[in-house]
Formats: structure tokens, sequence, C-alpha cells
């Protein structure tokens, strides 16, 4: 222990000695608390109505049940509002807190409630897919394959390219002169969209025919639910057809293309304009999940909520509820879905949303393993 | 300057109460620096470790704050002369390593001839420090 810098009157003695225990007690449990923190963090999620368009916005999309978007917090008596936040964990708890703006009404209660799927699960259901897209002429010649389309030879990028899109037979020999016959276009035919494609160290995702984006991190891609062994590794003619998009974060639904399967329905959709477009025909459905695996979702979890009611605390405009985290703690989705409904007409400033990490072994070895990764990464060291 | 009633404090040294309030204040500041120091050598190995969590430049502010605060109460302090024990050659040596580790890491993938000017700059801004006080004291 440390011996007292400044002398002590005799008579103060036993009150100081009783201070320092405090003092210590005080400061070690704040250390623990600390610590607490770093190895089981909150984490916080915000919209602010106010600057919609904010990047450090982390809540993202609140729109009315209808998709009509709500950027400015006005939701009218009997009102919904829908929004997304996305994050990586294993949580335990979340509170919901809504803060009101001073000429809005405070409401008695809010009814809210937390669901947790893929984003892309929830769009509405389109026209059914009974054939692959833009299925017309495909001429072989050698190793090369050409798309007959619009009076012209439009070149696949690669073998590979044309293999995510058809199937072999699908191309016919090119006859003797054949290719003279049409003019060759200047653009090539590339990967299917929805593709993933690895060149060098980054994996990238076709988005659309001109397009593809990076994925952020090796983290965000099993996050979405995609494998490693759907990646096609690429040659840089192939990459080079596409123009490089933004990163691919968290937040967004999968793109364009994407395969989901419905593991309580066993329906196989393709992701396509914001729509799951259900494959209805057995040759495709076996030809798509022969290129790629689906995503698997559970539409039934999909329906299963956390709810609370919110009231206002001390502070009138302020409301908030905390909800239990655990019945979603099965679903592997990092996109939660947040619903709330007012009585009377209310007018947001800001609505947050916290999740608490659940204080266990496993997610304490998860960040404990993370932190060993970045410090082997940090001096260039692989993990054995 | 720091601005406290006078009979407030006069009352405070009498009764003993200011000596157990600089103690306490010099303990907590001790445990503050300590856990500064451990923080910063985790961040500087770990970047946004721990600044992602907790702000180590409000901590830094805090810490400055309060020792400043000591050192301004402590000239109400009944012991005006305060002794420090000579701090023993293990704990030199741990600071050393410790400091020596941290400037390390930072230099860590530095082009190599770079390491040598910027130790040469600190070492010479640390001199010309030295100087300028020691001047500044013979003037006085």
């Amino acid at each position: 222990m440390i011996e007292p810098l400044f002398p002590i009157p005799e008579t103060l003695r036993s009150r100081y000695t009783k201070l320092r225990i405090v003092l210590w007690l005080l400061i070690v449990s704040s250390g623990g608390a600390l610590l607490f923190s770093f190895l089981f963090p909150t984490i916080d999620t915000t919209f602010d109505f106010r600057n919609p368009r904010s990047s450090k916005n982390t809540i993202t999309d609140p729109r009315s049940p209808e998709g009509a978007p709500r950027l400015n917090g006005k939701v009218e008596a009997s009102g919904t509002l829908i929004a997304h936040t996305s994050v990586l964990g294993d949580f335990s708890r979340g509170t919901v807190s809504l803060r009101l703006e001073k000429q809005s009404a405070v409401p008695e209660y809010l009814a809210i409630s937390l669901r947790r799927t893929y984003r892309a699960a929830l769009f509405p259901i389109g026209p059914a897919l009974d054939r692959l897209p833009a299925s017309e002429d495909i001429v072989r010649s050698g190793s090369e394959y050409y798309l007959v389309q619009n009076g012209a030879f439009h070149r696949f990028v690669s073998e590979a390219a044309f293999r995510s899109r058809f199937p072999e037979s699908a191309a016919r020999e090119a006859g003797p002169d054949e290719l003279n016959r049409l003019p060759l276009a200047e653009d090539f035919v590339g990967f299917r969209v929805g593709s993933l494609l690895s060149f060098a160290d980054g994996v990238f995702v076709v988005t659309s025919e001109t397009e593809i984006r990076p994925i952020g991190s090796a983290e965000i891609f099993l996050a979405l639910g995609y494998r490693f062994e759907n990646v096609l590794p690429v040659s840089e003619e192939d990459i080079g057809i596409y123009e490089r998009g933004r990163i691919f974060l968290l937040g967004l639904p999968h793109p364009d293309g994407t395969l989901l399967l419905d593991t309580d329905t066993d329906v196989l959709y393709v992701v396509e304009g914001n729509q799951r477009r259900p494959v209805s025909h057995a040759d495709v459905r076996r030809f798509l999940e022969a290129r790629q695996t689906p995503i698997t979702f559970s539409s039934s979890e999909a329906e299963r909520t956390s709810a609370c009611t919110a009231h206002s605390g001390w502070r009138s405009r302020l409301l908030s509820c905390s909800l239990s985290l655990d019945d979603l703690r099965s679903i592997s989705a990092p996109d939660y879905e947040l619903t709330l409904s007012s009585p009377t007409a209310i007018d947001i400033n800001t609505l947050s949303l916290s999740l608490e990490t659940r204080p266990d072994e496993r997610n304490m070895r998860v960040l404990l393993a993370k932190v060993k990764q970045r410090i082997l990464n940090r001096f260039g060291l692989t993990t054995p | 300057m720091l601005v406290l009633p006078a009979s407030w404090l006069e009352n405070s040294r009498k009764n003993g109460r200011l000596a157990i309030g600089l103690n306490l204040l010099f303990e907590t500041l001790i445990a503050g620096w300590v856990g500064f120091f451990g923080l910063y050598t985790l961040e500087v190995l770990l970047p946004t470790f721990i600044t992602s969590r907790l702000s180590l430049p409000a901590f830094f502010v805090v810490l400055v704050g309060g020792s400043a605060l000591l050192s301004l109460l402590a000239e109400h302090s009944p012991a005006r002369s305060v002794h420090f024990r000579s701090a023993g050659r293990v704990l030199i040596a741990l600071v050393l390593l410790w400091s020596f580790a941290l400037v390390a890491l930072s230099l860590y993938r530095f082009p190599f001839w770079s390491i040598p000017l910027q130790i040469g700059g600190f070492a010479a801004i640390v001199f010309l420090f030295f100087r300028w006080q020691k001047e500044n004291s013979d003037t006085a």
C-alpha cells in the first residue's frame, strides 16, 4: 500500500484508512467495469432525423409499412415506422430510445418490436423465374463463347463467365465462317449478376452487368451468409470489364442475383429489383444451386419478434424500453428490423438502438481471438 | 490560479481534512496515470481498440487537471516539504523498459534510415527544453 504523502493527524488515521479502502474499491470496480465494457461491448446504432443523410446514421431506411420514406421523423396517429440496422455480434438485450422534438406531442406509450433476418429475405415475392434470363442463341468456337444478340456477337469474357450463366448444353458449335457472318460487339458478357469473384486479395460481388463491389471484410462476407467455396478466382481481364463500385458493407440488402433458400418451405428465391423471385423450374433451380450455394433463412424465424412498450421517463421527451434478444439468438443474420407504432402523432428527433453483448465465455473468446489476430496482422505474422 | 475560500482552506488544513483529501487525490491520480499509460500502450499496440470505446485525450485532460489541482492544493497542505522516497532501481528499469518497448512499437515498420532521425530529433527537443528551463532558472 502507498504510504500517506501528506502527514495525517493520528486522530484521523482510522477515518483515512476507511476512506482509502472505499477509494480503492471504487478504483478496482471502475477498472473492472471498463474491462467488462471492452470484453462485452454495447453497440449503439442511431438515426438523426435532423440529419437524415448523415453518414453517421447507423440505423437506415426509416419508412412506413408501405415503403414511403419517413426521413423527417414524423409519424401520424396510429402510424408505424420501420427501420433497419445491421451489426455483428451475439447480443442479449437491446434498448430502444426515442428523443422527441420539443413541439412534438408525448404519447402515452409506443409499441416497439424487433426482428432479425436478412433484409433481402423480407423483400416482397415477385413473379416466378421459370427460365434462365437471356437464353438466346449462344455459339462456341474453341474455348470462346459468344452470345448472339441485337445482330452482333457478344463475347463472354471467359469460359467461367459463360458457365456462371448457362449450362454447357446451351451453347452450340459455331458453323464454318459463322463468326464472320455478324459483327463482334465491343462489350463483353460477364458473370451472372450475384456471382462472387476473387482477384488479388479482394472478394467482389457482381451487382450489375457493369459493376462489381468489393466486400468490406471476411467477417462481413460470412455474416451475409456467403461461402468462400462459391468464390470464383478470376483473371485481371475478367475483372477489367467491370467498374468498381463502393465497398459493400453491412446494412445493405443482398444484391440482385443472390440465391435465398427458405428452409421452412424449401423454396429457392433469386433477388431481383428489391423482389424475391421464386425459382419454379426444376432445371433452372438445379443449375443455379450447382453454381452457388443459396443463403438460407427461415420464414417462420423471420416472423419471430421481441417486443416492448416504451414510456417516457423523468425526461418526458425521451421514451425508451428494453427487450430481450434471447428468442432471436438462433438466427444468424446481422440485420435487425425495428418497428414502432404510436397511438398519437409524434415528431422524432433521434432514434437509437443499443445492443448489449451477451456476457459469456464464448463472446469473450471471440473478442480475445480478434485481438490476437489484430496483433498478428499488425506485425505481419499469420495465425498458426 | 485556483480560487478557494481562504477560510475553508485554513479550516481544512487545521482539522486535517485537507491532508486526507490530498492523499486520496494523490492515490487516485497514481491509479489514473498507471491506467492511462496501460491503455495508451494497448492503443499503440492495437490502434483504435481503446479510442473506439474511451476517449484517451479526455482521460488525459482529466488527469492533467487532477494533477494541477493536487499541485495547487499541496501549497496549502501542512507538509510544505514533501520527501519522495527514491524510486527503486527495479522501478526505474521497468519504466525504461516500458518506454523502450513503446518507442520500438511506434517505430515499427518505419524506414530504417528515419529511425535515428526521429530519435535524434526528439532528443534535440528534450535538450533544448532543459537548456531553456536552466536559462530561465539562472535568470531568476
